[in-house]
């Protein structure tokens, strides 16, 4: 059935039920991945994945069921229940469902290419054989895949989109006799897979290599406080916290650091965020039904906004701010190499393997497919090494942010060098 | 569902049907998979998934693998209490709100978690097997946070986790007023918490810590699938890599004459699962298998490869991972000490390929001259672990298992981790 129809037809019976609001969204997921094992073409995966999502408000009190099971009888009783048991849910006047939405949007490739599928494959087994050998990619994929999302409310609001993108990533480590490196890893989506070899995306040519130099690592030695130079994927662990310091839920528990920080330098005058709408693969769909908004988030520095789903910025009385999943730091204009040159005492970090930062930024983490760098030089590969620090103080100890970056789909992003780390 | 500070923020279930089919052909797996659970959609998946291996040809002729073949027959189903119903599930969450609203005012907010998941399975195979299993896994969490001496915001959080659906879980009020009291003291304490000094430190790792360190820092390195892609255990079969008091078991789905939190009587390839001793008595002593590496390795088939979702493939995946008791009293182990930390809880944990691995700790102390001191701020611990493991002097006659979270590997999948209190020399970050 179209999934605009079946959208209506399941809007319908929730309000038919007794719902006085209702959201339906209809979700299908295909994916056509070829998956490399041990350095060899290994499987070929087709899969599709089709759910829906029904969200229903009764007297200010709401409840959400999700679904794959498409039978009318199952339908009905799904329906029947969810009317019983949101009246066990205590009332909420916070509780609402987007309205007056509207978004029509087809992005990306929105048919796989099988035969690109294979070549890229092909591509990225025979760079590692001949230029890499020593490395093992023990696990990797090239990838087609697309989503269709229909969204319908009782309130009026219409989405849809349609966003396909193709994808590669491996996972592995270098290995010489009886010594290896430490496990890494690099993914990303793109719109457009045949242009360039799939060695040359995301990193992946560079990781290889450089784990070949991380076979033979040393301890740091002794403690000091000294600098990073962050790689994107490395940068990525702080944006997570940071984002989460500004979401609804981590307003709502009053946990965020910057709750009263609009407008504010909250970082170096070097950093600066935008959402990355245009990003391979990413759905500019927010979960609670809006088109996701295009922001710069930090400008220079300065915080923007803060980011509030619909619930909880009717809850804390605050703008509602439609963010999606997909960011972009700005690039900056220090070279990646003069970064290392301007190094006193440092490392280069590829990966940073912890726990989730604390509340108010403070963590420790051990780093991995990491470089030592002493006067400007960078050294032996490191191993047994952490860094702490506080997040929140690393964004406003940025020192330099490089010209080049790695876009991943949902993520671009420098290279940021940051002071003030304490290494252990 | 999900309660923050009297909200009911989320109110949710996700119920999801489909089917999967996965051949091997001249070497090469074909895999399909739709949502959905009609029969007719079996053939239409199978015959998708042989032109998937057959498409695989592109690369190449390869020796057809000669997979090892077992089957198993049988129907294994959890039958636990009467589950929870939604209203039973929301009055428990407001209980549990208004309590701790009266008993800890100064708490700046408060949340309550309550999930359970189950997983049904019916696996036929061309080598016999018919499997139906049920899969069902129950999560609490109660997370309290305050305002620190600085203004900024310290939290700390008790997980509850068990087979079973949330009926299934002691979550008695006594019993829960004892689990938020400790809670609350422990924030308390973490609330003037000092950094850890980072370096190396005897620590003393509680059961749930232990769980962790027998599941990231020897699991990951003993699956066959991370052996061969070239794992430093992959030349230490027969080597002592522990401390002679380390016995380390993946259990299938039996320990100590119960059923375990996560049972597996038969993997996704409809393998009969056995128990994998990887450690015994600190000798490296065997890794966990699916068919495809039992039979590049030559070694015995063990009923590890599992997959998470209908999309997934089977992958080698542990199932109740523990570090078996001692004799060692936890008291006494701590007296033993001059000077390092006793870690109580920890968040998440990474592996290694090298056998560095980490996990983050969020309740900590100082221990002096045998003497519990000042809680530590959250850290992270982390090691060689055979350094570390070599390390051990002291193992606990205390055990405890737990299931809540993911273990991570391509896919999420439900594991257990278990073990004893023990002492051992790691690295701790800090200043």
């Amino acid at each position: 059935m179209d999934a605009e129809v079946f959208a209506n037809k399941l809007l319908a019976k929730l309000l038919e039920a007794g719902f006085e609001q209702a959201a339906v969204t209809i979700g299908t997921d295909s994916l056509d991945e070829l998956n490399i094992n041990q350095n060899q073409a290994s499987l070929f995966r087709s899969s599709e994945k089709r759910k829906f999502t029904l969200i229903g408000i009764y007297q200010q009190r709401l409840i959400t069921e999700t679904s794959s099971v498409i039978e009318q009888d199952a339908i009905d009783a799904l329906i029947k229940q969810m009317f019983v048991d949101v009246q066990t849910a205590p009332p909420d006047p916070a509780n609402a469902i987007s309205s007056r939405q509207q978004l029509k949007v087809e992005k990306g490739p929105q048919k796989p290419s099988l035969a690109v599928l294979t070549d890229k494959t092909r591509e990225l087994i025979q760079h590692r054989a001949q230029k890499v050998p020593c490395f093992n990619i023990k696990e990797g994929y090239v990838r087609f895949k697309h989503s269709v999302t229909e969204m319908l409310t009782s309130e009026g609001s219409h989405l849809h989109s349609s966003v396909g993108s193709y994808g590669v990533a491996i996972f592995g480590c270098a290995k010489q006799g009886e010594k290896n490196s430490s496990s890494t890893y690099n993914s990303g989506e793109c719109d457009d897979l045949a242009d360039k070899p799939a060695q040359e995306r995301f990193g992946l040519s560079e990781l290889m290599h450089e784990a070949q130099n991380q076979i033979i690592t040393q301890p740091i030695g002794d403690k000091f406080v000294g600098e990073v130079i962050l790689s994107p994927s490395a940068a990525a662990d702080l944006l997570d916290w940071f984002l989460f310091q500004l979401s609804g839920h981590c307003l709502m528990t009053g946990d965020s650091v910057y709750k009263d920080s609009v407008g504010e330098l909250i970082a170096s005058p070097l950093l600066t965020i935008s959402s990355y709408l245009e990003g391979a693969g990413v759905e500019p769909i927010t979960h609670d039904g809006f088109p996701a908004a295009d922001i710069e988030l930090v400008s220079q520095g300065r915080l923007n906004y803060l980011l509030p789903d619909l619930y909880s910025s009717r809850k804390l009385g605050i703008e509602h701010l439609p963010s999606g999943d997909a960011w972009c730091i700005a690039p900056g204009e220090t070279a990646r190499s003069e970064m290392v040159g301007s190094v006193k005492r440092g490392a280069i970090v590829n990966r940073l393997s912890m726990g989730d930062p604390a509340k108010n930024g403070d963590f420790s983490g051990v780093i991995k497919n990491s470089f030592y760098i002493e006067d400007g030089q960078q050294k032996h590969a490191l191993s047994e090494t952490m860094i702490s620090g506080n997040v929140g103080k690393m964004l406003k100890n940025i020192v330099a942010v490089s010209k080049e970056f790695r876009d991943t789909g949902s993520f671009s992003s420098p290279w940021l060098q940051i002071s003030g780390l304490h290494f252990s | 569902m999900m309660m923050v500070d009297g909200s009911l923020t989320d109110n949710a279930a996700s119920h999801s049907v489909g089917t999967s089919a996965r051949v091997c052909r001249d070497g090469y797996w074909g895999f399909a998979s739709e949502s959905s659970g009609v029969e007719a959609n079996s053939q239409k998946l199978l015959s998708k998934a042989n032109r998937n291996a057959q498409a695989m040809s592109a690369f190449g002729s390869k020796q057809p693998l000669n997979l090892p073949t077992s089957h198993y027959r049988g129907e294994h189903i959890f039958q636990g209490k009467t589950p929870f119903t939604k209203q039973e599930c929301i009055d428990w969450l407001q209980t549990l709100d208004g309590l701790c609203r009266d008993k800890y005012p100064k708490l700046s907010s408060m949340q309550f978690f309550l999930s359970s998941e189950q997983h049904n399975k019916h696996l036929l195979t061309s080598t016999d097997s018919d499997v139906y299993s049920s899969v069902l896994r129950s999560e609490c969490m109660c997370i309290f946070s305050i305002e620190g001496k600085d203004g900024q915001p310290v939290e700390l959080y008790d997980w509850i986790s068990g087979k079973g659906g949330i009926a299934d879980l002691d979550l008695n009020l006594s019993v829960m007023e004892q689990r938020l009291d400790e809670l609350y003291q422990h924030l308390m304490a973490k609330r003037e918490a000092v950094p850890a000094v980072g370096g190396n430190h005897t620590l003393i790792f509680a059961p749930t810590l232990t769980g962790m360190l027998a599941h990231e820092a020897m699991g990951h390195p003993c699956e066959a699938d991370i052996v061969q892609g070239g794992a430093a255990t992959c030349e230490l079969l027969g080597e002592q890599v522990a401390s002679d008091l380390i016995t380390m078991v993946d259990f299938a789905h039996h320990y100590d004459g119960l059923e375990t939190q996560i049972p597996v009587y038969a993997d996704d390839e409809g393998t009969p699962a056995n128990d994998v001793v990887m450690i015994d008595k600190g000798v490296l002593n065997g890794f966990m298998h699916s068919r495809e590496t039992s039979a590049e390795m030559e070694m015995p088939l063990t009923g590890n490869a599992r997959a998470y979702d209908i999309n997934d493939e089977p992958l080698i995946r542990m199932r109740n991972t523990a570090i078996l008791p001692g004799t060692d009293s936890y008291n006494d182990m701590i007296e033993g000490v001059e000077q390092g930390y006793l870690l109580l809880s920890s968040s998440n944990g990474q592996a290694d390929s090298t056998t560095e691995f980490m996990f983050g700790v969020d309740l900590g102390y100082e221990i002096k001259n045998g003497k519990l001191g000042r809680a530590i701020k959250d850290t992270t611990v982390s090691g060689k672990a055979m350094d570390v493991l070599r390390s051990v002097d002291a193992v606990a006659d205390d055990m405890q298992w737990e299931c809540g979270g993911y273990c991570g590997k391509k896919q999420m999948m439900l594991v257990s981790v278990g073990g004893p209190s023990l002492r051992a020399t790691a690295h701790l970050g800090g200043e």
